[in-house]
């Protein structure tokens, strides 16, 4: 039965099942989109253990009353032997791919044609037919924690890591998840309904005594509270006092829920950004995760505590307001919504058209911008080259599309606004016409009239507000959406559900890598089958050129990644069995980038160690060879670092972070050209220290430098992602291979520049 | 010892390749085999060092190596110089190396998933609903008159003459570009 990759429609079980194929006993299938000529069609290539079969047509959805059937237009099949087949793997183009078989008759037959965005599972495909061909069972583990299709409308998730589906979700349901969030104050909530509708019903009134009773009843010798003024005004100015008590009391109800409630949402997205795996934050930019922190939740809470009471104050306001201008009269309120209508409808269309100018401006802003912080990040260069005209030159062709698109934008406004006030007052003047001649009739009395232009003057505010609304809800969803995929996102390595017992004192350190073949990009393996062993308490060195994939195998030993095929172990245990406490714990890894965190050097000496006291510190910052620089600075290990903090040199750097890697004594020290950014003297000073640490601790080390690995127990070299070389620095150098062509080519160029025997 | 150091220090240049001592020959992998002064390079690919600018200009031709590592041939100022037979087979190897639907209308834009934009659209290989998720770095302006999109699955289309585009599309994507 298939599970990956691509599932069959029935509609599509049905033309293989024509065609004589059990498709219960189908294995793996993939849908190709394209024909040889790149016009989109589907193609369906699968196969059991005996046959791979290929059918191509078009899919359909027919609609069947409330629900959709499928439906394929048959165009073609085929069929091979898999025993004809020798293999099957990717030809890739720019943005399309093949689909190959090579046969074992050294043909090379194209089975499909698709948009290169579906190679991986093309690659994974691949493997699987390979491990068919091998009498070997898959490992689909790693498939099995993706969620592929969506449950509800069975497309595809285009993340995989994400349940989320674009295609059937809507918009409201962010915003019914956000406002769950608000779950935990119910009370408070239906506090902030009631004061809310208490406040608009309250000012609604309030006008009425101002205007209809005052004019009417008071005023009016006729009137039945003729005189009475004091009543009225007290009555107006306690209806307004008690409306503008109860505003407050909803603002201040508010002000405490919404804080408290992205508070919350701010800690969640915290929380989950650092549970995620590293492969997350490669691929995302790391302004984009600093922005959901900050900016979407800014927007959530702007949307909250400003928009959504006055969204509720709003509609009850409107509502209240056509109940009261129909009671009053039928004739005016109707001409007076008719007037309200065309004004909006105009404004609606104006608005419409202006959205592509404010995006063209955003657009000029930001190309303005992106200039202005090239030429001010690069300003160096910019003057080594003397290129100052033509930065001027550069910046200046952006600031004039700003312009352009500012004056764009502001002379629509500058016609519009005055034309949509004289079009409203012409007919507002129509209508007090109306209102008079109704009032000169005995229709309508004039406190009524005066009652009428009063709420009328009061609805636009309401109105204009929902129609501008959408753009703030759309800013809240698609903030709230945007720090929801974080917190729905799954990270790609897990914690082991069952894990292995370490013994205490943490991991000793064999370190094995059994067949291991990693990719960061389906199809580009960067470790080739790799396997090799690092004893406990032994140095092990990695040797080889950039991009041979050494540091990838740190990431792997330190498990920022998972291996795509093989396994690694630490002391026998399977490194997806050791739980992750125990293997950070054990592990301390000195990498190129360093980072220093905001706060003392001593902090961040002892980041991975908190409770080490200061005279640890002190001894590690020793053994780095940092002490003596730490010294020289005034504040000695209580200099601030980081953002706002004193800078240092990337070598002084480097030596506080191996300074912390020493002070977490961890049994595997792994260090990826620690020493790159340092000078001859330096680094032998923390070699030395290095050599001091190895007692009874696990060393891997990648270097450039092979000087520095000469004392290494064993070197391994690496070349395109394989294990080239292994063994000692003698014995690499006797066996006359890559490691000593790259001893001699260093030693060569070193001795050109003056360095060196 | 001179030439030791030489070999370290092997400073590459550009390489252009006389379009008349210059053979192309399919092969059956899809590659090419390419002749020239006399050697033969077989697996051969030719890649567009300017895509955007000239899709005949300025055309690498290069090969893998024993160590899987790609080592450029030379160049190819313009395959436009090549003879017939020549600037076909070159002209055919690349357009299907950069095959690539060319977005023709846009018939519908919806712009409300969640960090989605969906464009209904017609392209040279067919009727396709496009999913992209994050539009202000999938939906890219290229020189100012193309557009390259890449969908959700990581799949490329382009348009490559908005002004060529008719009215309606053009008012559509204004909002994106």
């Amino acid at each position: 039965m298939i599970k990956y990759f691509d599932k069959l429609t029935d509609a599509v079980s049905a033309a293989f099942s024509a065609r004589a194929v059990d498709t219960d006993k189908l294995l793996y299938c993939v849908k190709a989109d394209m024909d040889s000529d790149g016009c989109y069609f589907d193609v369906y290539i699968t196969y059991d253990s005996d046959r791979l079969y290929i059918l191509s047509g078009y899919d359909r959805l027919v609609r069947n009353k409330k629900t959709f059937d499928s439906a394929f237009d048959f165009k073609d099949f085929a069929e091979y032997e898999n025993a004809d087949i020798e293999r099957l793997f990717v030809d890739r183009y720019q943005y399309t791919c093949r689909l190959i078989a090579k046969m074992t008759d050294g043909r090379e037959l194209p089975l499909g044609r698709f948009s290169s965005g579906f190679s991986e599972k093309f690659e994974q495909f691949c493997r699987r037919f390979d491990c068919l061909k091998r009498n070997e069972t898959p490992d689909d583990s790693a498939l099995d924690d993706r969620h592929i299709y969506c449950p509800k409308c069975q497309r595809k998730y285009p993340d995989p890591n994400r349940r989320f589906c674009p295609y059937c979700t809507k918009r409201s349901w962010i915003f019914k998840r956000l406002l769950g969030m608000f779950g935990n104050y119910k009370w408070q909530m239906a506090a902030i309904l009631a004061m809310i509708f208490l406040s608009v019903a309250l000012g609604l009134i309030s006008p009425y005594f101002g205007t209809k009773l005052l004019y009417d009843d008071v005023l009016s010798e006729s009137g039945s509270m003729y005189g009475q003024i004091l009543p009225v005004v007290t009555a107006m100015a306690g209806f307004s006092l008690i409306s503008t008590i109860f505003s407050i009391g909803y603002g201040i109800v508010i002000s405490c829920i919404a804080p408290k409630v992205v508070h919350d949402l701010r800690t969640k997205i915290f929380e989950a950004m650092q549970n995620l795996s590293l492969s997350f934050f490669t691929n995302k930019q790391t302004g984009s995760l600093m922005s959901r922190v900050d900016r979407d939740s800014n927007d959530v809470y702007f949307f909250f505590t400003d928009i959504m009471p006055q969204c509720i104050s709003n509609v009850i306001k409107i509502l209240g307001l056509v109940v009261l201008m129909l009671m009053i009269n039928p004739l005016i309120a109707l001409c007076m919504f008719g007037i309200a209508f065309l004004v909006l409808a105009g404004e609606f269309v104006w608005m419409r058209g202006q959205r592509r100018h404010w995006r063209n401006r955003d657009i000029a802003r930001r190309g303005v911008n992106a200039v202005l912080t090239d030429a001010l990040n690069g300003h160096r260069v910019v003057k080594a080259f003397a290129r100052e005209e033509q930065e001027i030159e550069r910046f200046g062709t952006r600031n004039d599309a700003l312009y352009t698109a500012d004056y764009n934008r502001s002379r629509r406004s500058a016609w519009f606004f005055p034309v949509q006030q004289g079009v409203y007052a012409v007919f507002n003047g129509l209508i007090y016409c109306l209102g008079v001649f109704l009032v000169l009739n005995g229709q309508l009395q004039f406190g009524g009239l005066t009652l009428l232009i009063s709420y009328f003057g009061v609805i636009w505010d309401p109105m204009f507000f929902f129609m501008y609304m959408g753009n703030d809800w759309t800013r809240c969803t698609d903030a709230a959406g945007r720090m929801f995929e974080i917190l729905d996102n799954e990270p790609t390595v897990k914690e082991p559900e069952h894990p292995a017992d370490i013994p205490d004192g943490g991991l000793k350190g064999n370190i094995e890598f059994k067949g291991v073949t990693f990719e960061y990009e389906a199809g580009r393996p960067v470790l080739k089958n790799m396997s090799f062993k690092a004893e406990a308490g032994k140095f092990t060195g990695i040797v080889g050129k950039t991009g041979a994939g050494k540091s990838t195998m740190i990431n792997l030993i330190s498990r920022m990644y998972d291996v795509t095929s093989g396994e690694i172990l630490i002391d026998g245990i399977p490194i997806k069995q050791i739980p992750f406490s125990a293997l950070r714990e054990s592990i301390g890894v000195v990498s190129q980038e360093t980072y220093l965190f905001m706060g003392t050097i001593a902090d961040n000496i002892r980041y991975a160690r908190p409770d080490a006291d200061m005279e640890e510190v002190i001894q590690a910052a020793k053994n780095a060879n940092a002490h003596d620089f730490i010294m020289q600075l005034p504040d000695g290990y209580d200099t601030i670092t980081g953002s706002g903090g004193i800078s240092l040199s990337g070598g002084e750097k480097q030596r506080i972070s191996i300074a912390r890697a020493l002070i977490q004594k961890p049994n595997i020290l792994i260090l990826d050209e620690a020493t790159a950014a340092m000078d001859t003297a330096t680094e032998r000073k923390i070699q030395n220290a290095i050599d001091n640490l190895k007692q009874g601790r696990t060393i891997i080390a990648i270097a450039h430098r092979l000087s520095t690995l000469r004392d290494a127990d064993m070197l391994n070299v690496i070349e395109n992602g394989e294990l080239k070389e292994s063994g000692t620095h003698d014995e690499l150098i006797r066996q006359k291979g890559a490691y000593f062509e790259l001893y001699r080519l260093q030693s060569l160029s070193l001795k050109s520049i003056g360095i060196g025997d | 010892m001179k030439q030791n150091t030489e070999t370290i220090y092997e400073v590459d240049t550009l390489k252009l390749l006389e379009p008349d001592k210059l053979e192309l020959i399919p092969e059956d992998s899809g590659l090419l085999t390419l002749r020239y002064e006399g050697e033969e390079w077989h697996r051969v690919t030719l890649t567009r060092l300017v895509p955007f600018i000239s899709g005949t200009r300025y055309i690498s031709a290069s090969y893998k190596n024993d160590r899987e590592e790609w080592k450029e041939i030379g160049v190819i100022k313009d395959i436009d110089a090549l003879s017939e037979q020549q600037r076909k087979t070159a002209e055919e190897f690349l357009d299907f190396k950069y095959y690539i639907p060319i977005i023709t209308r846009i018939k519908k834009i919806t712009d409300n998933r969640m960090g989605y934009l969906f464009l209904e659209a017609e392209t040279t290989a067919g009727d396709k609903r496009i999913a992209v998720n994050d539009w202000w770095h999938n939906f890219r302006m290229i020189q100012n008159k193309m557009i390259s999109v890449t969908d959700a699955d990581g799949n490329r289309y382009i348009i490559p003459e908005i002004s060529k585009m008719d009215k309606a599309s053009i008012k559509r994507l204004q909002l994106f570009i």
